[in-house]
């Protein structure tokens, strides 16, 4: 079996609005690693979108910081899984729409033996949680309280217990919190 | 000068009580015991809302007259009798409770004038009503917050404040053996 894992941004309010991020060379050397430990990539419609919009650009142009036009050559490379409803193609190399429930599509690629990387925005990342399809937490703790804004997992209808497995504090203040749930 | 802190328990989503007002997420154990008892070390006067303040007064002296209680709490109960305590409420009208100060109106003014105040810092004990007001006075300098390993989806959030983004510097951090990261943050200068 394949492995789900559940990667987020949280602030100490409990909001992940991807905006509240602090982004330096520990959270891109992460996002490195997490990618390199998975063999494809599930989004939802918003988050995909909002990646299709820049990352394709950084890797045909070639120009900026090379370390940036790296991993927009490896997303590139990366099989990227999409759910929506709403779109009918996806052109983003490697990319493929999935139009089915997500308690079926994800059970099917995860019996390919794959490890799969969410990035999650909270309607997949709830979607995920609460069908029990979540193997691994990341939740990047932000040293911020945001006031406002999206709620981690906020569709989830029950009480989510999880077992901590791992924590790595950044530089920027942020600490990396990993968790299993609690079966 | 002494400072004003937060001490509360959150879950993950942020939240300080579940959507019944329950705190049973919270692994209370021994563990936990002696980290609060290490923050109560460093508390010159414990900040309460009225909620949090009548469950307190409603409790610790009975404690006193109890002969079965525990050593821990027989000394707590000394200590929460003879401390200055700090209550935040707009809508009570005295208190009753031995040393206790009742702040209804200028709350910024009278925090500021106890922080002047020599001894240990002001320290906010769960409480998320008074925390929001104070967080909006923008009169809280540390955060101590131990994240529980949980999320509950919904409750009562923890620390809301008026939607302006506070920006923290995180001072230290520690696991405790149930998954509790106590993280320690103070206002970014």
């Amino acid at each position: 079996m394949g492995r789900l894992i559940l990667q987020m941004n949280v602030t100490l309010d409990g909001c992940c609005d991807h905006t509240q991020v602090i982004a330096d060379e520990e959270l891109h050397q992460y996002s490195v690693d997490m990618m390199d430990r998975s063999d494809g990539l599930l989004f939802g419609r918003e988050i995909y979108q909002l990646m299709e919009s820049s990352w394709p650009a950084i890797s045909s142009s070639g120009t900026g910081p090379q370390f940036l036009v790296d991993f927009a050559r490896k997303l590139d490379r990366k099989p990227k899984y999409v759910f929506s409803r709403r779109l009918n193609q996806v052109s983003w190399q490697n990319s493929f729409l999935l139009k089915g429930p997500v308690s079926e599509e994800v059970p099917q690629l995860m019996a390919e033996g794959k490890t799969l990387l969410v990035n999650g925005g909270p309607g997949l990342g709830s979607t995920l949680a609460q069908l029990g399809l979540v193997d691994e937490y990341h939740f990047l703790v932000q040293p911020i309280v945001a006031g406002r804004g999206p709620q981690l997992l906020g569709g989830i209808l029950d009480r989510l217990n999880l077992k901590l497995t791992g924590t790595k504090p950044f530089g920027s203040g942020a600490v990396l919190l990993s968790y299993t749930p609690v079966r | 000068m002494r400072k004003l802190v937060l001490f509360m328990h959150v879950s993950l989503d942020g939240y300080a009580s579940d959507l019944n007002g329950g705190l049973d997420w919270i692994p209370y154990n021994e563990e936990l015991e002696k980290y609060a008892e290490e923050v109560v070390a460093e508390v010159g006067s414990p900040v309460y809302g009225h909620t949090t303040y009548r469950m307190m007064e409603n409790y610790w002296p009975t404690v006193l007259d109890n002969p079965n209680a525990s050593r821990h709490d027989m000394e707590h109960a000394k200590w929460l009798q003879d401390v200055k305590k700090i209550v935040i409420s707009g809508s009570m009208d005295i208190v009753e409770w031995n040393n206790t100060m009742l702040i209804k109106d200028n709350i910024a003014e009278e925090i500021k004038a106890l922080k002047e105040q020599p001894g240990k810092n002001l320290v906010i004990f769960g409480s998320p009503g008074a925390a929001k007001t104070l967080l909006e006075l923008g009169l809280i300098d540390e955060y101590l917050l131990t994240i529980c390993p949980v999320i509950l989806g919904g409750g009562k959030s923890a620390f809301h404040g008026d939607g302006e983004k506070i920006r923290l510097k995180l001072l230290s951090s520690r696991t405790l053996k149930s998954g509790i990261i106590a993280a320690r943050y103070e206002l970014e200068k």
